[in-house]
């Protein structure tokens, strides 16, 4: 018995039945917390997964969106990874970490914006670093998926919705649930971003700086962007916000890197800009609280932590690799720039200067001296940069 | 010479060259579906003027691409 | 938008075909075709809008000149110069959109010169519609096409099963069908017989074909990345690029043939198992059809009659020779549209060489009295393997993005490592250590041998010996020009034969399970490999 309609009759019911029931486990369960139908205890209330997909800034929109905090902390990747709002002192209650990956200042300053306009926002801790101020780093597609964008969340998030990935997902995150276990919120990341993948200590290290040559050669000092910082900065004066700038630590083979691809009397410039605008912002008011800028991203002990050998499972303290430092670097970054204790050491002299118009050129010549130190005492890392130099160039 | 004999003739070489039954082989279906490539067809074309004394195109085929349509030409010209 | 993704599947399909049957159904004919071409000028301006004036130019510039050169009272002079100039409009636009900067940048490599390459996307589907349409400029100068008006002429080019990658259709194959009233009434059997193709296309591509290129991706990546492959990992690599684009384009082709079905218009048919011939000639005309229907037609011809111009020996053998030359140079054209660079002529220029020797074998055969012997099973199974591999190294040339890439995968493939296989298999056939063959193991990321190879065997076994989809559905008219009874069955197809698809309910299961498979392997960003022709 043949009937085309007998066949209709059973394949269209079935796989729009089975094409429901899918998308409705993934959207309930909500492993990347996108649709936040019902967060239940034991089930999926926690969500591990939410911070490590491709979607970050549409979760932290929507955190943004329910929470009402009063403290925010902006920045790239690095302040994502480092700086855990919950020891910041002023307000520490109530603080949510806005760093995300690949940001450029001008997503900075709408994020920020956005922030205002919902809540009563009281201090920012602003992590610099030169890739804010870089080209290349446009404003990410994320953005516009996200309620900073005001986009309908539902209908710009349904990717992948029906697929085996999402659901892997969910039954991860049920599971996670089940064993009681806690994720974290507050948008900050605290553990080894790269944990997940088992690269160790030496070979991601190497792997990350090739990477950052890569970007590095192609994108260059954007001065357009410090327009956004300056009306960052303006619009915290004007309203009573609490600032607080500091330029971000990296290691050292970070600024070897730079040196290599031509940008370092770029970074040097930025530095200059930077102090020009704070100046002209403090200036104009002169009756706020004036605005110190801190740098952390001399060759410090912290700086030039060794990196150990290849094979070796001897973990970095300060460093996950070049650019990304560990939370206890931000607990020192904290302790500096607050006067407070967190950590039990004692925090190494050469960590963290302000610098102001005075003292810039001091600073940066004092900068120069050291790398040539680094390059006598460390020659064998010295030279393993520029052969990732010579690679990554013979590459195109 | 008639039509029916260049049809056959040209059922027969597909058939041959194929290995199409012959009872398969219709008279308005392209020479390519029985699976004569362009090779085939133009040696097609060279045996066709020994066995005509004719003068062809040797993409003949390509204009004509049924047994139908290449009979018809082929009458015309023959006679 | 493509096929493959949830707005395609689940808005754009359902809605278009909504809308065209309650137009169509309700005796709004005209309404209905209207309906369509706009939805088809949507689903190209999903991609990048700023083309779609490329497009409708390109329609209504053909569409002129195909009135004048369909009307008598025109001289012959007036319609010549109007197919000489609509031709080469036509070429120039393709030209200057797909090879603008492939020419500048050969130049500047060629003479050292410095001109600047200009910032040229590629408009989609324009290698597409630029053939099809030169196809009926050519038919309408030789009086075959008969003038039905602008709006179909439009869904004629523009229909969005066929508009993005083919197949490439006649003119004389669309417009006659939208003229047939039957294709407004809805009528289950299109539906049933539709959504079958397209899912079955739509598995190809998401389970096979992205499943496939886990493993192709990553060794011609090494490659590029001056990693020293072995000979097996290269192989494994070069086999899973050829699975990935034949699943590719097989799973395109039923997308486009199943979603036209469901508006009951039927598409010829575009690829028809090209693995399973025993010979390279065999093999293209099976592969990419339409595309090698048109270049026999509109190119095979006037190469010929220029080639015919050359002495090459004896009438005879001339004619044989040149023969060979125009298999050649046809080949090397397919290869440039495929892509504007000299990775693609290459390829173009081996599978013209590839032809050239096979149809010299074919007539060595011939003179040595084997005049009408038909090859022995044993020597189609010969052929077949030989013709594999072959397609497989001309393949690394189309995959790799330039030459020192393609050498990068070519030379482990040809030994020049030694001849190793994985460390896994050392256990079992480790006596082979005697005659050199050694046991090293890969070297690309993330490559498991073990998984590639179960892949690997397990497609080349359903190219060789699963139905083809029309085959599956050969008597519900799969495809329009397709004739179940000029395949010669192999004893497996009759075997096949036995399930062929019927439109029941347990069919209905079978195939709404395949379905739902399909589509929960859909990955984000899985464009065809034949959208950037």
């Amino acid at each position: 018995m043949t009937s085309p309609k007998q066949f209709l009759k059973v394949y269209l019911p079935v796989t729009l039945l089975a094409f429901l029931s899918v998308m409705g486990f993934n959207v309930f369960v909500d492993p990347k917390d996108i649709f936040r139908v019902a967060k239940i205890d034991n089930f999926n209330k926690e969500k591990p997964l939410a911070y490590v997909n491709n979607s970050l800034r549409v979760v932290k929109s929507l955190d943004l969106e329910n929470g009402n905090y009063n403290t925010l902390i902006l920045g790239t990747s690095r302040a994502f990874y480092g700086l855990d709002p919950q020891h910041l002192p002023p307000k520490a209650d109530n603080a949510y970490n806005l760093g995300m990956t690949q940001m450029g200042m001008e997503e900075t300053y709408k994020i920020f914006q956005f922030s205002r306009s919902r809540m009563n926002i009281e201090a920012v801790v602003i992590a610099l670093d030169f890739e804010l101020f870089s080209s290349g780093n446009d404003i990410n597609e994320d953005f516009y998926k996200s309620r900073f964008s005001n986009r309908n969340i539902f209908l710009s998030n349904l990717d992948g919705i029906l697929s085996t990935q999402y659901v892997r997902d969910a039954l991860e995150t049920i599971a996670f649930n089940r064993e009681g276990k806690e994720a974290e919120d507050l948008g900050f990341y605290s553990e080894d971003p790269y944990s997940l993948r088992y690269i160790r200590y030496r070979k991601r290290f190497d792997w990350v700086t090739k990477d950052l040559f890569s970007w590095s050669k192609d994108s260059n000092y954007n001065p357009a962007a410090l327009q956004f910082f300056e009306d960052l900065v303006i619009e915290c004066l004007e309203n009573d916000i609490d600032l607080y700038v500091f330029i971000a630590p990296s290691h050292v083979v970070y600024w070897e890197v730079l040196q290599k691809t031509g940008h370092f009397s770029s970074v040097e410039q930025w530095k200059r800009d930077i102090i020009q605008v704070l100046e002209k912002a403090n200036q104009k008011y002169p009756h706020q609280p004036q605005i110190q800028l801190w740098d952390f991203s001399g060759y410090n002990s912290i700086a030039m932590e060794e990196i150990p050998e290849a094979g070796s499972d001897t973990e970095m303290q300060w460093y996950y690799e070049p650019v990304h430092y560990t939370p206890a670097v931000g607990n020192l970054i904290y302790e500096r720039i607050f006067q407070i204790d967190l950590v039990e050491e004692p925090i190494p002299q050469d960590f963290g200067v302000t610098i102001d118009a005075e003292n810039i050129e001091a600073h940066l010549q004092q900068i120069r001296r050291d790398r040539e130190r680094y390059r006598d005492n460390y020659p064998e890392e010295v030279e393993r940069v520029e052969r990732f130099w010579k690679e990554v160039q013979a590459e195109n | 010479m008639s039509k029916e004999e260049i049809q056959t003739w040209l059922v027969e070489y597909v058939n041959r060259e194929t290995g199409t039954d012959k009872a398969k082989i219709e008279l308005d279906v392209a020479f390519d579906r029985y699976g004569m490539d362009s090779s085939a067809a133009v040696g097609m074309t060279g045996d066709l003027e020994d066995w005509l004394s004719l003068e062809l195109e040797p993409t003949i085929v390509y204009d004509y691409p049924t047994i139908a349509e290449l009979s018809e030409y082929l009458i015309e010209r023959v006679s | 938008m493509l096929f493959n993704s949830y707005e395609f599947i689940f808005l754009f399909l359902p809605i278009v075909l909504l809308g065209f049957y309650l137009l169509g159904g309700n005796g709004y004919a005209r309404s209905a075709l209207v309906w369509l071409l706009a939805a088809s000028l949507f689903f190209y301006g999903w991609w990048n809008p700023s083309y779609l004036w490329l497009l409708v130019f390109s329609i209504a510039f053909n569409y002129v000149l195909g009135l004048i050169l369909g009307r008598e009272t025109f001289s012959d002079r007036v319609r010549r110069l109007c197919l000489v100039v609509g031709v080469l409009v036509n070429l120039s636009l393709l030209g200057y959109y797909k090879y603008f900067n492939f020419f500048v940048g050969s130049v500047n490599d060629v003479f050292g010169t410095g001109f600047d390459l200009k910032e040229i996307l590629l408009p989609l589907a324009i290698s597409f519609f630029t053939f099809q349409q030169i196809a009926y400029l050519v038919d309408t100068h030789r009086g075959k096409t008969k003038e039905r008006g602008f709006l179909k002429y439009c869904l004629f080019v523009s229909f969005f099963p066929q508009l993005i990658a083919g197949p490439i259709v006649h003119y004389n194959e669309i417009v006659p069908q939208l003229d047939d009233r039957k294709i407004f009434k809805f009528k289950a059997e299109d539906l049933a017989v539709g959504l079958t193709i397209f899912t079955l296309g739509l598995f190809k591509k998401t389970v096979f074909a992205d499943g496939v290129s886990d493993f192709a991706n990553p060794v011609f990546q090494a490659a590029a990345q001056g990693t020293d492959l072995t000979f097996f990992e290269s192989w494994l690599g070069a086999f899973a690029f050829q699975l990935q684009i034949y699943f590719d384009f097989s799973a395109y082709s039923d997308m486009a043939i199943g979603s036209a079905r469901l508006f009951g218009i039927l598409l010829p048919l575009n690829f028809n198992s090209p693995y399973k011939s025993s010979n390279i000639s065999q093999f293209w005309n099976r592969n990419h059809m339409t595309l090698t229907r048109f270049l026999r037609d509109y190119l095979s011809k006037p190469t010929f009659s220029v080639l015919r111009f050359l002495p090459l020996g004896d009438k005879r053998h001339s004619r044989q020779r040149q023969l060979y030359l125009s298999s050649i140079v046809i080949m090397v054209a397919s290869g440039i549209w495929h892509g504007s660079g000299w990775t693609f002529v290459v390829w173009g220029l081996i599978n013209g060489v590839y032809l050239a020797l096979y149809q010299i074998w074919r007539d060595v055969r011939k003179t040595l009295g084997k005049k009408f012997a038909r090859p022995t099973r044993a020597e189609e199974l010969l052929g077949n393997l030989i013709m594999l591999v072959a397609a497989v190294i001309s393949l690394v040339f189309f995959r790799a993005q330039t030459f020192k890439d393609a050498i990068a995968m070519l030379k482990p493939m040809l030994g020049s490592d030694g001849i190793s296989l994985p460390g896994s298999l050392e256990k079992v056939v480790g006596f082979l250590g005697a005659v050199g063959i050694q046991f090293k193991g890969t070297v690309t990321p993330g490559f498991s041998s073990l998984t590639a190879l179960v892949w690997v065997v397990g497609l080349l076994a359903i190219i060789w010996f699963a139905p083809s989809t029309q085959q599956w559905l050969q008597e519900y008219k799969p495809a329009l020009d397709y004739d179940p009874l000029l395949s010669s069955p192999s004893p497996i197809d009759r075997l096949w034969k036995r399930v062929q698809w019927k439109p029941t309910p347990l069919w209905g299961a079978i195939v709404a399970a395949i379905a739902i498979v399909a589509v929960i392997s859909i990955r984000p960003q899985s464009e065809f490999l034949y959208f950037q022709f």
